[in-house]
């Protein structure tokens, strides 16, 4: 997933923030202490490795996708500015 | 092009003796900021945040438990923005990893990490006695307890110390189990002791349980279960 773009969006490692989701999710399993978590915690650790994966794309994707929006905004305003300067 | 006219246009050399040029310096926090690297910003950030962390634990504003769990989610935030920029923190994640085992460890096998370790002697003085304890050192002394006398004891981490009358343990009288998870057992015999009634001197082992050999009607029945530590029997005469 990692690119050559530059800016606003310089590329996702996707395996990173699927770890690093994973973290996050364990240290709130952790800090709550639930009955029903303790219960299936195997279970609910394979299944959330698996959804922090997905999460993690989505993430990056959307990002990208944002990044990219808000950079031709930006550019739009930019060369908007710069044409009227010229007039 | 004549000379005159290339010295004039070609820009002087600069000498040790001409005055620095002005260029535009930040003050305050704009200069403190422009010090600091972009890259290095996650990374002192994420210090930042486990320093009070543990600020919080050494005043008792948090317990260990709650602050190392929200360190693991810090670390994990810092690992996702690290990760939009394409890189992965190694030294954050092997961290947060070796956390999240030890805290679920803790969890599972109900050790409670919030408790202070105790150092404590016990003497029963009534025919059945039980301790529990998160961590720390116990010390069951059965020298002087009625007998008939039972003790279970459970220690998460730590070390516990049983003392029983040599005498007892010679005639039989002493029903000693011990088992601990990760340490071991020690039972030290006299060197000049001929009769070896009891268990047996273990050395280190991951997983240790050592039993007494007692007669057939133990009047002192001790029961030690430790997870991480080990257990010493004293025989005292």
């Amino acid at each position: 997933m990692s690119g050559e773009r530059r800016g606003w969006n310089r590329g996702w490692d996707v395996k990173g923030a699927a770890v690093g989701l994973f973290l996050i999710g364990a240290g709130l399993v952790l800090l709550r202490r639930d009955d029903a978590a303790f219960d299936a915690l195997p279970a609910l650790a394979i299944v959330g490795a698996v959804a922090c994966g997905a999460l993690a794309l989505a993430l990056a994707r959307l990002d990208g996708a944002l990044g990219d929006l808000l950079s031709k905004e930006l550019t739009r305003r930019r060369a908007r500015k710069t044409g009227a300067e010229r007039i | 092009m004549t000379a005159a006219t290339s010295s004039r246009s070609a820009p002087r050399p600069v000498t040790a003796e001409d005055p620095p040029p002005d260029v535009a310096r930040p003050s305050g926090w704009a200069a403190l900021r422009s010090r600091i690297p972009n890259e290095e910003l996650p990374g002192i950030a994420t210090l930042v945040v486990l320093a009070v962390l543990v600020g919080s634990v050494v005043i008792g504003w948090a317990a260990p438990t709650t602050a190392l769990s929200l360190a693991v989610v810090a670390l994990g935030a810092r690992t996702v923005l690290d990760a939009r920029s394409g890189g992965l923190p190694t030294g954050a994640v092997i961290v947060a990893g070796a956390l999240v085992v030890v805290l679920a460890a803790c969890w599972w096998s109900g050790t409670d990490l919030d408790q202070k370790p105790r150092w404590t002697t016990e003497r029963p003085t009534e025919g059945l006695a039980a301790y529990e304890m998160a961590a720390g050192s116990l010390t069951i002394d059965l020298t002087e307890s009625p007998r008939p006398m039972g003790v279970t004891a459970e220690v998460g981490v730590g070390r516990v110390i049983v003392k029983v009358p040599d005498a007892d343990v010679r005639a039989g009288r002493v029903d000693l189990q011990a088992r601990v998870a990760g340490g071991w057992v020690s039972v030290p015999i006299p060197q000049d002791d001929e009769v070896r009634p009891i268990g047996r001197d273990a050395g280190p082992a991951l997983m240790d349980e050592v039993a007494t050999q007692s007669g057939d009607a133990p009047t002192v029945v001790v029961r030690v279960d430790v997870g991480i530590g080990n257990v010493e029997v004293h025989r005292v005469r």
